[in-house]
């Protein structure tokens, strides 16, 4: 792993973040913090009557977990542009790997570094939840 | 024929602005529940120890503003959009400055874009906000992109 984080080449994964399981606690917790009544995510009858086999995660959340991996690597400053499309929904019993790879690298005229990254969440089979782009500024500081 | 279609008449249309003040006791509960970890989140001191003035909310944090009404779905009633019909397809985020602990951030909300896929069966509608704090500066934009079925 890179542990100077203006030495990122194109191809290079950033440190992974890996949710072991995904419940239902996860799923209240999340609704309470963000205060999220919908009840596709708390209620498994409601989900059912909606033709779901059982609750399904907030897509935020997932999003949220995969905004930990970027801030783990870089300062949250360095954070200029960050975005997700919501492939397939989130399950409960899903374990997810939140993953980033360095896709392009360019020096603006001031000497700053800018990446863009490539993100997406897996579960354990591999599924596709979310996939994601970030743009990461690394100010020159001298 | 898409099943749910929406008069292009409400595109650029605009909701009353959100006001909210952000709590240390929501950043920390939002913390605990993203599993973080990183204490710039969620312990003041090291936050302090580490160069930021409080805790500092993190990147999609800002989701949690368009929430804090008492009926956080009235923009879907408002077109009459049936909550469970909706999913979320997207989110975008464009940061500008720092968001912190105590910070009073105003959301103003609007219908940028609607627009149809698989052959009309899926409407889409881009939601994109503008947020701003006590200073009025702008802190960050987003899209949020709806699918209805």
């Amino acid at each position: 792993m890179v542990s100077d984080i203006s030495k990122f080449e194109v191809g290079d994964q950033i440190l992974p973040l890996n949710i072991e399981l995904v419940t239902k606690e996860s799923l209240k917790r999340y609704a309470d913090a963000s205060g999220d009544p919908n009840l596709i995510h708390l209620n498994k009858e409601f989900a059912q009557k909606h033709g779901l086999p059982d609750v399904i995660a907030h897509g935020m959340l997932v999003m949220a977990y995969l905004g930990r991996m970027l801030t783990n690597t870089f300062p949250q400053s360095c954070l200029k542009d960050f975005s997700s499309k919501f492939i397939s929904m989130t399950s409960i019993n899903d374990e997810l790997s939140c993953l980033g790879k360095i896709i392009e690298r360019s020096e603006d005229s001031s000497g700053n570094i800018v990446y863009k990254v490539q993100l997406k969440v897996n579960n354990q089979n591999n599924e596709k939840r979310i996939s994601g782009k970030a743009s990461i500024i690394i100010y020159n500081t001298i | 024929m898409a099943k749910t279609v929406l008069s292009n008449n409400i595109i650029g249309k605009e909701y009353p602005s959100i006001a909210y003040k952000v709590s240390k006791r929501r950043l920390i509960a939002f913390a605990k529940a993203t599993e973080e970890v990183n204490p710039i989140y969620y312990d003041e001191q090291i936050a302090r120890e580490n160069g930021y003035p409080t805790i500092i909310a993190p990147p999609t944090f800002l989701t949690v503003i368009a929430m804090q009404q008492d009926n956080p779905y009235e923009y879907l009633d408002k077109i009459n959009v049936l909550l469970s019909s909706v999913l979320h397809a997207g989110q975008q985020y464009t940061y500008y400055y720092p968001v912190y602990a105590g910070d009073e951030i105003k959301m103003k909300n609007k219908i940028e874009d609607i627009y149809y896929k698989k052959n009309g069966s899926i409407t889409f509608i881009d939601f994109r906000s503008i947020y701003t704090n006590q200073n009025n500066i702008k802190v960050a934009e987003s899209v949020s992109t709806l699918a209805i079925r």
